[in-house]
């Protein structure tokens, strides 16, 4: 119809999982929904077109390299596996694609206006928008989802041979060599993927251990395969200078150093997208490194304009991001939300995997509370020995409050423990406790046994292990 | 230990009050619950109680001052020192309690805190690389419980967390009665109902309760009884249980009552009885829902029904449709034409009833909307300044908007702004309607099909039967702004159009 400007009850700005939740609930609840997203190919952010799911797609496709090679310990030998690029690469397009034409068909099929342009508020109720044939849409409510982007050195730009992580999800070539700056997630899934096509990988990072943030009784297994799987791992190690060339980069350590490398993977971190949306202008004010404050319901300082995802800080994860979209959704429609989650449960993609909910500390604990604390290793999971190929080189960790037995945080390693952490998180919503999950039948033989026998050592009555005192010796 | 007490807000929005009386001096001792003061309002006095035992060190007030919620009153000391703790939180209980505002701005007090905390990881992006994207599982565990790390969280199903929120119950007030300390959804709609709360918590809440007597009804208190009301429709069942159960503690025999005949009663899952699909109320049909149910509660309806003879109109109308090359000159048309007309006439049919100030807006506009069946359900474009359009310009009008309406085109904008609602299900059929008024308007005029019927016609002086062509009307208005006789003359006055098609042609 070409019209210039559209009306709305509730305006997403920004089509990622916090945005094309909030679009979904609110139209859900009966508000016009509009989507106003700079991304060209649909819905779906960073998250599905260029982060968590091709990632993911990468990792197990890749995984299955280092599963075949491991079967040889079984008597089962496959030969070197040939790896086409250009198809590998077709495939996790598909993936991602089929994933975009779902989110669309459902935006469409609740009535959602979805709108490809560049979004700025010109006021409190209304947005510009450049590169649509809309361009204004006034609003009633507005949920702010924009996102955040990765992190640059300072003085090396992305580019060339110096990648962020969405330049190495394209998979163009395999480097000989890899640099990656960061044992974050991003750095280390990604370094996975490379290791595993055949790239000497070197992880530089300045702290003194992996994954950092992660309790460090659950980095132990990964960092003992990744010893194997990289060329190098340096920690307390800085970068000094990164510079690209023609040939690849040159890095220089902090320690003086210097070294070249056929690529760089930069993963330090990303940074909330808050710049050029007009936001002050309206009264949203942002905090020291660009988030946006926002109250448990979701609301920012200025009526009616909510925020949710990476612009708010938190933990940045997806997942963390649709329940707030959710909960701005819900707000607007009345419903009494707020986000009030007990956990938000984090998964590593990498071999093995690392999985946690709630705080897993045994002493000098944010909530001051005292801890019983248990770990069931996989070595005694029948399971995890059958699965073979290094699935039993990890733990299960159970932290309960001492005399309520209440669940306050569990961690994983192993295989597929990103599906195990569901029930911990869920434990921690309900206020359950060690009994309740030991007395929960878990099947075997499963992984999942593993949240069970915890919960009974917790209970001093463990099954297939003798108590969390001997694992702790035999580690 | 000397403490400070603060104005509690009296309620009803009051943020300023005059003290006009007080009860204490220096060095009195007073119990919890004793009158400290009177404060006088725009509304009412109040009194104010001690939420302490303890002597008054000091009073900072004079009678005749005006103060602020929030500003000190005195200065005391607690003299049960073994229960200072008690006595703040009773202290906070009541602030609380008095003002339903205190509860939000201590929620977000909480939050930014919890921001904070949650930012203290990191402090430059290269540490945040250190940090590995995330920040730190301390900070998850605080900023996760939205306590500020204040200490554990109060443990509590998501569910009867929300339930908390709907029902204004602050869950570290709720006496748990789940394993381990776990507030269950029963615990927290007993501490909506208020008395569960004040047999365990102290005296303040009590004379919150008192209060209202004198003071006609605060703000708080109304809040609390709709939190009641509210738990208890939703609950019959429950009601029911405990009653079964038979355990008449004095809190729980007044939730056990048989239920009022002003409580909604709740019935079996239809699943008791067979088989059933399930479909979830989604957009319009949920809009709709929302709407008709609202305009149902909040409107008196009454709907007025009259027939008009349009054998000459369906002739005018058949011998001009060809006229209009590319749109239907259809019967609806004809009734927006007229009905226009009408509510010039009648203006308190084309207006709003502004509840707030109590006054009747004339609407000096007329934009008319026309309910269209869709595959999606209801929706109701409106034809804009109908008034200053000929026959035509509405034809092709209405017909693009139904096309729009159909097919998913339509705007919001489209279908906003109407005065007056025509709703035409004739054609499927139909003698009488009584139509839902689309809020905020004041009336609809529903049409029911056109039917040939024996009509009685004087011919002369006398009276013969004739096979006319009649269409009933029957328009809902709301009470509130137009009696009977209104209605009955707008109809007579919109039959009178429409039996003479000539006052089209003057409009054309």
């Amino acid at each position: 119809m070409g019209e210039m400007s559209v009306s709305t009850e509730v305006l997403v700005l920004g089509g990622g999982p916090g945005g094309y939740a909030a679009a979904f609930r609110a139209a859900q609840r009966g508000l016009d929904t509009t989507v106003v997203t700079d991304e060209a190919d649909g819905l779906g952010g960073v998250c599905l077109l260029r982060g968590c799911i091709p990632s993911k797609a990468l990792l197990e496709m890749t995984g299955r390299i280092s599963l075949v090679r491991a079967a040889s310990e079984a008597g089962i030998h496959f030969s070197e596996p040939e790896v086409d690029l250009g198809a590998l690469q077709d495939w996790t397009d598909d993936v991602v694609d089929a994933l975009v034409s779902g989110l669309d068909a459902l935006a469409e099929g609740r009535g959602i206006r979805v709108l490809e342009g560049r979004g700025t508020f010109e006021s409190p109720s209304r947005l510009r928008v450049e590169g649509a044939e809309v361009s204004v849409v006034d609003f009633e409510h507005a949920v702010i989802a924009t996102g955040s982007r990765p992190v640059d050195l300072p003085d090396t730009p992305f580019g060339g041979p110096v990648w962020d992580s969405e330049r190495a999800l394209e998979m163009e070539e395999i480097p000989d060599t890899l640099l990656v700056v960061g044992a974050g997630y991003v750095g280390l899934e990604m370094g996975t993927v490379y290791a595993r096509l055949g790239s000497a990988v070197t992880v530089v990072e300045t702290m003194e251990r992996i994954l950092p943030m992660v309790d460090v009784e659950l980095t132990a297994p990964l960092r003992s395969h990744l010893d194997e799987l990289f060329d190098d791992i340096r920690l307390g190690s800085g970068v000094e200078s990164l510079e690209g060339d023609e040939d690849g980069v040159e890095v220089v350590l902090d320690d003086g150093t210097r070294e070249r490398f056929d690529a760089a993977l930069v993963a330090v971190g990303r940074r909330p997208r808050t710049e050029s949306l007009g936001l002050e202008p309206i009264g949203v004010e942002l905090d020291g490194k660009g988030y946006i404050p926002v109250d448990e319901t979701r609301r920012t300082g200025v009526d009616g304009v909510f925020a949710v995802g990476d612009v708010t800080g938190g933990k940045r994860l997806a997942h963390e991001a649709m329940r707030e979209g959710k909960v701005a959704a819900d707000v607007i429609a009345g419903e009494p939300a707020a986000f009030d989650a007990r956990a938000v449960p984090a998964v590593v993609y990498t071999d093995p995997q690392i999985a946690w909910c709630g705080d897993l500390a045994e002493e000098d604990r944010s909530d001051g509370a005292e801890v019983d604390v248990a770990r069931f290793p996989l070595r005694a999971s029948g399971r995890a020995r059958t699965m073979g190929a290094g699935a039993a080189d990890g733990l299960v960790k159970l932290v309960t409050e001492v005399g309520s037995g209440r669940v306050l945080g569990a961690g994983f390693t192993g295989r597929h423990v990103e599906s195990l952490v569901t029930e911990a998180t869920l434990a921690m919503e309900m206020g359950a406790t060690a009994e309740d999950l030991a007395l929960t039948i878990h099947p075997h033989p499963t992984l999942s046994e593993g949240l069970g026998e915890a919960a009974e050592d917790i209970l001093g009555l463990p099954t297939h292990f003798s108590s969390s005192d001997e694992a702790e010796e035999d580690r | 230990m000397s403490k400070t007490f603060e104005l509690p807000d009296p309620g009803e929005g009051i943020h300023e009050a005059e003290v006009v009386e007080l009860h204490v001096s220096q060095g009195d001792e007073v119990d919890e619950s004793d009158i400290l003061l009177d404060v006088e309002t725009d509304k009412a006095v109040v009194e104010i109680p001690a939420p302490f035992t303890g002597r008054i060190e000091q009073v900072l007030v004079d009678v005749g001052d005006d103060i602020r919620v929030g500003d000190a009153v005195l200065e005391y000391e607690d003299s049960e020192t073994g229960e200072e703790t008690e006595s703040t939180s009773a202290e906070d209980d009541a602030t609380q309690a008095a003002d339903p505002g205190a509860e939000e701005a201590a929620a977000e007090g909480d939050t930014e805190p919890s921001m904070e905390e949650e930012e203290a990881g990191p402090s430059t992006p290269q540490e945040a690389e250190a940090a590995g994207d995330e920040p730190s599982s301390g900070a998850d565990a605080e900023g996760a419980d939205g306590t500020g790390g204040r200490g554990s969280p109060v443990p509590a199903a998501p569910a009867t967390r929300r339930l908390a929120r709907e029902l204004n119950v602050d869950l570290e007030e709720v006496q748990a009665s789940g394993p381990e300390g776990r507030v269950t959804p029963e615990d927290v709609r007993r501490a909506a109902g208020g008395e569960g709360a004040a047999e365990d918590e102290g005296p303040a809440e009590d004379e919150q309760e008192e209060e209202p007597a004198e003071g006609g009804g605060t703000a708080e208190d109304e809040q609390a009884e709709g939190a009641e009301a509210e738990a208890a429709g939703v609950e019959t069942e429950e009601a029911g249980a405990q009653a079964e159960r038979g355990e008449p503690t004095e809190e729980e025999s007044r939730e056990a009552a048989p239920p009022g005949i002003r409580q909604a009663t709740e019935y079996e899952a239809p699943e008791t009885w067979g088989e059933v699909q399930r479909e979830p109320l989604r957009s319009v049909r949920r809009t709709t829902a929302r709407r008709m149910a609202e305009a149902w509660r909040r409107i008196p309806h009454v709907t007025h029904v009259d027939h008009a003879d349009i054998t000459e109109l369906e002739a005018f109308r058949s011998e001009h449709d060809e006229a209009l090359d590319d749109a239907d000159l259809t019967l609806t048309v004809f009734l927006v034409k007229a009905l226009v007309a009408v509510l010039k006439e009648f203006p308190r049919f084309n207006a709003r009833l502004d509840e707030e100030s109590e006054e009747i807006a004339y609407l000096q506009y007329h934009h008319v909307g026309v309910a269209v069946d869709t595959d999606r359900g209801l929706l109701v474009p409106v034809l804009r300044d109908a008034d200053a359009k000929s026959l035509k310009e509405l034809a092709v009008e209405l017909r693009d908007l139904t096309e729009a309406a159909r097919e998913r085109g339509i705007t919001r904008d489209q279908m906003r702004g109407g005065t007056f609602t025509l709703t035409n299900p004739g054609p499927l059929g139909g003698d009488v309607v009584t139509p839902v008024i689309n809020l905020p308007q004041v009336a609809i005029l529903g049409v029911g099909r056109a039917r040939k019927r024996p009509v009685v016609v004087e011919d002369g002086a006398e009276d013969g039967i004739e096979v006319r062509l009649v269409l009933p009307l029957c328009l809902s208005f709301d009470h509130r702004v137009n009696d009977g006789a209104d209605a009955a003359r707008f109809v007579t006055r919109l039959v009178e159009v429409l039996e003479d098609p000539g006052a089209f042609v003057r409009h054309l």
